[in-house]
C-alpha cells in the first residue's frame, strides 16, 4: 500500500534548501521520499530502517550518510498518509535538547490534531 | 519565511542530475532486500551473518547509500534466496525522448521485475499546522 505524504511548507523549504545545500548528493534525499512512499512506509520502517519511530507515535526519515531529517506521524493511525511536519539537519550523531524539543512539538501537534490539509 | 518552489520542482531537479538513474538503481536493490527480509522473517544482522557482510554496511545499502559492486549484490541477494537480473528500460527524461537510439544508449536499470510496483506516483500535499512548530 502506497503511503500518501502531506507536507508543511518548513518540510518543502528545508527540502529544497538541502538539495541545494548538498551538491555532492543532490536531489539523493526527495528520490528515497518518493520511493518510500510509492512503495508504502511500512515497507521501510524498522529499528535499523530509514523510518525510525521516535516516541509518542512521531516517527523521523532519515539516512546513513548524512543527518537531514523529516519528522511527522500517520495520519490515520495507518500507513495510508504519513503527516510531515517538520525537517532540519542534524547537529551531530545524538539528538540534542533542541531537536527534541522539535520532536515534541511535533508530538503535541499530533495530540492535539492541531493540523490540517490544504487540497490543491 | 522563505518561498518554496513547490515538491514538483525538487523531483525535475532530482531526477536531473547525473546520479539520478543510480540512486534509483540503489533504491531498487534496497526494495528488494527489505521485501525478502521481512518476507523470510530476517532480521540485517542475520543477513549480514549469512552473506559475511558487517551490519553496518547491509544497513547502507537497506538504506540506499552504498555503491556497492554487482557482485557484492548478488552475494546479498542470494543470501535471500533470490538472483537479480538486469532489466533495461528507456530512459524517461525529457532529454532523451527523441534520442533514436534511446534504448540502446540511454539505459536504466532494475533488479527483478517480481519486485516492482503498481505504477503511479503519490500525492505529496501540502498542510498547515494551527501550532507554532518553532522558531525558524
Amino acid at each position: 500500500m502506497a503511503t500518501v505524504i502531506w507536507g508543511s511548507q518548513r518540510v518543502l523549504e528545508q527540502l529544497e534548501w538541502y538539495q541545494t545545500k548538498k551538491e555532492t548528493h543532490r536531489g539523493q534525499f526527495v528520490k528515497k521520499l518518493l520511493r518510500y512512499a510509492e512503495t508504502g512506509f511500512a515497507q521501510w520502517q524498522g529499528a535499523d530502517r530509514p523510518i525510525r519511530h521516535e516516541w509518542d507515535q512521531v516517527f523521523r526519515i532519515g539516512d546513513t550518510s548524512n543527518l537531514f531529517r523529516v519528522i511527522g506521524f500517520y495520519g490515520a493511525g495507518n500507513h495510508a498518509e504519513f503527516i510531515a511536519l517538520d525537517a532540519y539537519l542534524k547537529s551531530g550523531t545524538k539528538l540534542s535538547a533542541a531537536e527534541r524539543e522539535r520532536i515534541d512539538r511535533v508530538s503535541d501537534v499530533r495530540a492535539k490534531g492541531a493540523w490540517r490539509k490544504v487540497e490543491q | 519565511m522563505n518561498e518554496h518552489r513547490g515538491i514538483l520542482h525538487l523531483v525535475q531537479d532530482a531526477d536531473a542530475q547525473p546520479d539520478a538513474a543510480g540512486i534509483d538503481l540503489r533504491l531498487d536493490l534496497a526494495h528488494a532486500i527489505v521485501r525478502r527480509l521481512d518476507a523470510l522473517g530476517w532480521s540485517q544482522n542475520e543477513l549480514a551473518q549469512r552473506c559475511g557482510l558487517k551490519p553496518s554496511f547491509i544497513s547502507r545499502l537497506i538504506h540506499s547509500d552504498s555503491n556497492c559492486s554487482f557482485s557484492t549484490a548478488a552475494r546479498v541477494l542470494s543470501a535471500l534466496g533470490v538472483r537479480p537480473r538486469l532489466t533495461i528500460v528507456p530512459d524517461p527524461t525529457p532529454d532523451h525522448q527523441s534520442h533514436p537510439l534511446q534504448e540502446a544508449t540511454h539505459a536504466q536499470t532494475s533488479f527483478e521485475e517480481t519486485f516492482s510496483e503498481p505504477a503511479g506516483r503519490p500525492a505529496f500535499g501540502p498542510l498547515q499546522t494551527s501550532r507554532p512548530l518553532g522558531a525558524e
